[in-house]
């Protein structure tokens, strides 16, 4: 019954995608991330030294919570994250904190 | 909505960036994975490949509960020099008040790695220590197949502890099928199910139900190293390490190496403890050129 993607989590990922995953992250009140993936999410990089970041319901950074926090992903099909190239990373992060 | 900080867990806060800890968990955390499918993450011909579902990095303190479900097939790998590749499952660092840590999975997981790398497979687990009351629990069927190549070392743990256990804590590990660890040349293989990899101390109990195959491998001077619902270091406490096994434990390694097998047992002091073991079906342990093989059940 998860209908909605929470503002933090499109955030996080478009950090992700942009590449400038050094955010510092704190969560004082309640937070509530919730993804819903019914298909399939593929995220692929390929170059020498790239990164593949992919991030669904999850924080990245210098994480510290002090509220109620509920991360919750669903999927019904195929996640994949793939870095093609030499010195490349694949990260993959579902419902869950990161530290850098 | 409440906003809910509890000022220990600002001082908590503080200290752990103080002490340069890279993550604080504070509160009442809730991580929940249900995949139906696939997961796959690669790095080719690179350097890392790191999974996480309903994991947390640094130190937890509070309650927390992480939960995955996986009715499918879960891939990670990372070839290339020097590459390192792990997953992760409701896995956690570090942990301190009152954390579950749950895992159902069904399915096939293939963790990868090759040449100078390093495999990892963490369910249900706690990598470093934990103090409170804390519970780790699987429930595995189908195949969990584990790697490494070259210089490699290579780690499963399911429902374990890899460092101190202190406090009330329970780990049960349930496994329906195969468990198949490697390595090779120079390599480690370590499996763990419902163990904890150093001391525990207070009301412990460990719990693994088997029935099927582990198969845990290494190569040339290579450690072979499997523990069911056992302890690697001294126990104190009112602890118990119980074990079922109907199925096999096939554990090897070769040429300058040794293969350790521990079932439902400790090798270190003992104040207040109780193991039982049962096993129906065989343990099957060799090692090869004069070194060591080892087989403790129940004591």
């Amino acid at each position: 019954m998860l209908k909605s993607v929470s503002c933090a989590v499109a955030l996080l990922m478009s950090f992700a995608i942009a590449g400038t995953a050094t955010a510092e992250i704190t969560i004082k009140g309640k937070n509530d991330q919730q993804t819903r993936v019914d298909g399939a999410v593929t995220n692929i990089a390929i170059g020498s030294e790239t990164v593949a970041e992919q991030n669904l319901s999850s924080n990245v950074g210098t994480v510290s919570i002090g509220g109620d926090n509920k991360q919750v992903t669903e999927i019904d099909g195929a996640v994949t994250n793939i870095a093609i190239g030499s010195k490349s990373k694949a990260m993959q992060n579902i419902s869950s904190n990161r530290s850098l | 909505m409440a906003v809910h900080v509890i000022d220990d867990c600002k001082r908590l806060v503080l200290i752990a960036a103080i002490l340069g800890l890279p993550a604080q968990v504070c509160a009442e955390v809730q991580q929940r994975t249900s995949i139906r499918g696939a997961a796959a993450n690669m790095a080719v011909m690179g350097g890392e490949a790191v999974s996480s579902m309903s994991s947390g990095a640094g130190l937890q303190q509070g309650n927390s509960t992480q939960s995955s479900y996986v009715n499918g097939v879960v891939i990670n790998g990372a070839i290339g020099p020097g590459s390192h590749s792990s997953v992760s499952l409701s896995s956690a660092h570090k942990v301190r008040g009152s954390n579950i840590q749950l895992s159902s999975f069904k399915g096939v997981l293939v963790n990868g790695s090759a040449l100078v790398a390093k495999a990892s497979v963490q369910i249900a687990s706690v990598a470093g220590d934990v103090s409170g009351s804390n519970t780790q629990i699987a429930n595995v069927s189908g195949a969990v197949v584990n790697a490494a190549a070259l210089a490699a070392k290579s780690t499963v743990q399911i429902a374990s502890v890899g460092g101190n256990s202190k406090g009330t804590n329970l780990q049960i590990a349930d496994v329906k099928g195969a468990v198949v660890n490697g390595a090779a040349l120079v390599a480690k293989a370590d499996t763990q199910l419902a163990s904890v990899g150093k001391n525990v101390r207070g009301a412990n109990k460990q719990v693994a139900v088997m029935r099927g195959a582990i198969v845990n491998l290494a190569g040339a001077a290579a450690l072979a190293d499997v523990r069911v619902a056992s302890v690697g270091g001294s126990v104190n406490g009112a602890n118990s390490q119980s074990a079922v096994v109907a199925g096999g434990i096939v554990n090897l390694a070769a040429l300058a190496a040794k293969a350790s097998v521990l079932v439902a047992s400790r090798p270190g002091s003992v104040g207040g403890n109780a193991q039982s073991a049962f096993v129906g079906g065989g343990v099957v342990n060799i090692a090869a050129y004069g070194r060591s093989s080892t087989v403790e059940i129940g004591n």
